[in-house]
């Protein structure tokens, strides 16, 4: 099982002067790594397989100067960050060798599954609603750091740099309830290939239900959302979000 | 005049007359305008041995006959001096070599056509087909179709090339025989790609003992295959065998860990009518194996390892159980098991009896003698994704 003692982005926590609205919520929609994050590899096999509420993305990468270098790239988008952690569960249950390590990531929202004292030749992540594996899959052990820092760095686009796009503000809720808001959203135009959309909320958990995005309050203070869709060169463009 | 379309599979509820259901079947569900719906001439088709004692059938339309007249036909093979080298079948792996004629001639019957020169569907017997004598596998089949002249004369007038797939029985699960509106359901049909590789892998059985064990052959002789301890074609409970068909059709080596090479086998042996099951061996912590050589990994000495399993799986005849039978695609197993001094005699778990308490039962070679272990409560037939 993972480590449950600390807390994570999303999740509420009882952590002493713990403000849960400060809490940031991540859901991806439709994110598939940049090829130029590959340089050179190419892509041998991609294919989309729908398993109930998961879609899992899955990519082999193959080295062109050699036939036994390839990375094997599986994407899960779930609904939540806690399908997410179950899928990760699921991964680290089907491990075979115990001999392998897992840490939680620099800020608390990822897990890495790596050996500590060798290169990274496999990676388990939680990114919001995501469940990445990284890892070698053909005859040779690849270091796969440099595409899942590559990974990491089109998930962690920043919205700060670009504040011409107005949150949709979820005023504050009764003292001491919950709410669940389902909201709808839309891209104008429409997603362009190859690119994907990030929701930001605080003061809220979200969770993506089909065509849906559902938000569940916390108790105290308001909620807000900030989305943006991110192009294939990481140009960032607005996405309509409005309350049902 | 010319074959307009030729129907093998058409009694869906059952494979006893015609060939099985498979995902091409799906097609003829297509709304009109959906170009995959057009009735082209039927390419491939199986069918399972286990049907064979009874009498089989086609549908055959045709158009460019004459008007609102009758005409007597029927199919023939041609000779095989004749060269089949160039059949135009849409499978690159159907060489000339195959062997061929599976079904034999087409009785010849009277076909009444429309004012247009179209026929409808119409019900053909084989009545000489050699599905009882040969073995599972891909058979190529070439039909010359005929018509009988008003002199008695029989003229030629089109020929079709088929793909011919033959198993041992219908498929088990995790496939279906079912064809429902639901695409996840409608998985669980054959996939004809599936069913190539299966038959290129068990071609020749005649039993499903056979079958079982020649899969499980080839999948551990693969040369692309390297072992891995992580699973890399499974997601939650679901096995990714297009992925890994895709793979196996490929170039590059790639790695699978127990539970890949036990759904290969169990999903290939079970589309060609067997009756396999994944089960795991497990333990309370981890269990240490005697020495091993991992699939992918050359028979020499340094290869062989003792090596740590918080579990392992593999296929299991019919069900899991102490006394029942065990193929493992992953390994081999030393069957010098008891005197580490000797060179390991290797030997590949094929219908090797589990049996932990007898000598040279598949648990006394594979697991170290003082560690403890158990086996799954059930075992499973993973669905595909």
């Amino acid at each position: 099982m993972l480590d449950e003692s600390k807390t994570r982005k999303g999740e509420p926590s009882s952590v002493e002067g713990y403000d849960a609205s400060d809490e940031v919520s991540v859901i991806f929609k439709d994110f598939f790594p940049d090829p130029s994050a590959f340089g050179d590899w190419q892509m041998g096999f991609r294919h989309s397989y729908i398993d109930g509420s998961r879609r899992l993305e899955r990519a082999v990468l193959d080295d062109p100067e050699d036939l036994d270098r390839r990375v094997l790239i599986d994407i899960c988008e779930t609904q939540s960050f806690a399908q997410a952690k179950n899928v990760v569960e699921m991964m680290l249950k089907n491990n075979t060798q115990p001999s392998r390590y897992f840490r939680w990531g620099r800020d608390g929202s990822f897990i890495t599954v790596t050996d500590d004292t060798a290169p990274t030749f496999s990676r388990l992540e939680i990114a919001g609603n995501l469940a990445l594996h990284i890892t070698s899959f053909g005859r040779s052990d690849v270091d796969v750091s440099t595409i899942t820092d590559s990974i990491n760095t089109r998930l962690e686009v920043d919205f700060s740099n670009s504040h011409s796009f107005e949150p949709i503000k979820i005023p504050k809720p009764l003292p001491y309830s919950r709410r669940k808001l389902r909201l709808k959203f839309s891209a104008t135009p429409s997603l362009p290939k190859g690119g994907f959309v990030k929701f930001i909320a605080t003061g809220g958990e979200l969770r993506l239900k089909g065509p849906d995005l559902l938000i569940y309050t916390h108790k105290t203070g308001e909620a807000e959302i900030h989305a943006r869709i991110i192009g294939p060169d990481g140009e960032q463009s607005p996405i309509s979000i409005w309350m049902e | 005049m010319r074959v307009e379309e030729i129907r093998f599979n058409n009694y869906l509820h059952c494979g006893n007359f015609d060939a099985i259901n498979t995902e091409q079947d799906l097609l003829r569900f297509r709304p009109p305008g959906d170009e995959r719906a057009a009735g082209k001439t039927q390419l491939s088709a199986v069918y399972a041995k286990s049907a064979s004692n009874n009498e089989i059938t086609i549908k055959v339309s045709f158009s460019g006959g004459p008007s609102d007249q009758r005409r007597r036909i029927g199919a023939i093979v041609p000779r095989l001096e004749e060269g089949l080298c160039d059949a135009p079948i849409g499978d690159s792996h159907v060489h000339s070599s195959e062997p061929m004629d599976v079904l034999g001639s087409v009785c010849e019957r009277d076909v009444a056509f429309d004012c247009n020169g179209l026929s409808a569907p119409q019900e053909f017997r084989l009545p000489v087909h050699h599905l009882r004598g040969v073995g599972v596998g891909r058979y190529l089949q070439h039909w010359r179709w005929r018509f009988k002249d008003q002199s008695n004369v029989w003229n030629d007038f089109d020929e079709t090339y088929h793909t011919i797939y033959v198993t041992m029985g219908v498929p088990t699960l995790p496939w279906s025989q079912q064809i429902t509106g639901d695409d996840s359901e409608n998985l669980r049909l054959p996939w004809i790609n599936a069913m190539g590789v299966a038959c290129r892998w068990a071609r020749g059985a005649t039993t499903e003992e056979e079958v079982a064990a020649m899969i499980t052959q080839a999948v551990n002789a693969h040369p692309r295959l390297v072992y891995d301890s992580d699973p890399k074609f499974l997601f939650g409970d679901k096995f990714l065998l297009s992925c890994f068909i895709d793979q196996i059709e490929g170039n590059r080596a790639f790695r699978v860990n127990c539970e890949d090479c036990a759904s290969v086998v169990v999903t290939l042996a079970n589309l060609l009518g067997c009756d396999l099951s994944e089960g795991k061996i497990g333990a309370a912590g981890d269990f240490y194996t005697n020495r091993v050589l991992t699939i992918g990994q050359q028979d020499s000495a340094s290869n062989w390892i003792t090596t740590k399993f918080k579990y392992h799986e593999v296929a299991w005849l019919h069900d899991i159980g102490l006394d029942k039978y065990v193929y493992d695609a992953c390994l081999r197993v030393d069957m010098n098991y008891d005197d580490a001094s000797k060179d390991p005699l290797p030997k590949l778990p094929v219908a090797m009896r589990f049996s932990p308490c007898a000598i040279g039962g598949y648990a006394k070679a594979l697991i170290r003698i003082d560690e403890l272990f158990h086996l799954a409560k059930k075992s499973l037939r993973r669905e595909l994704l």
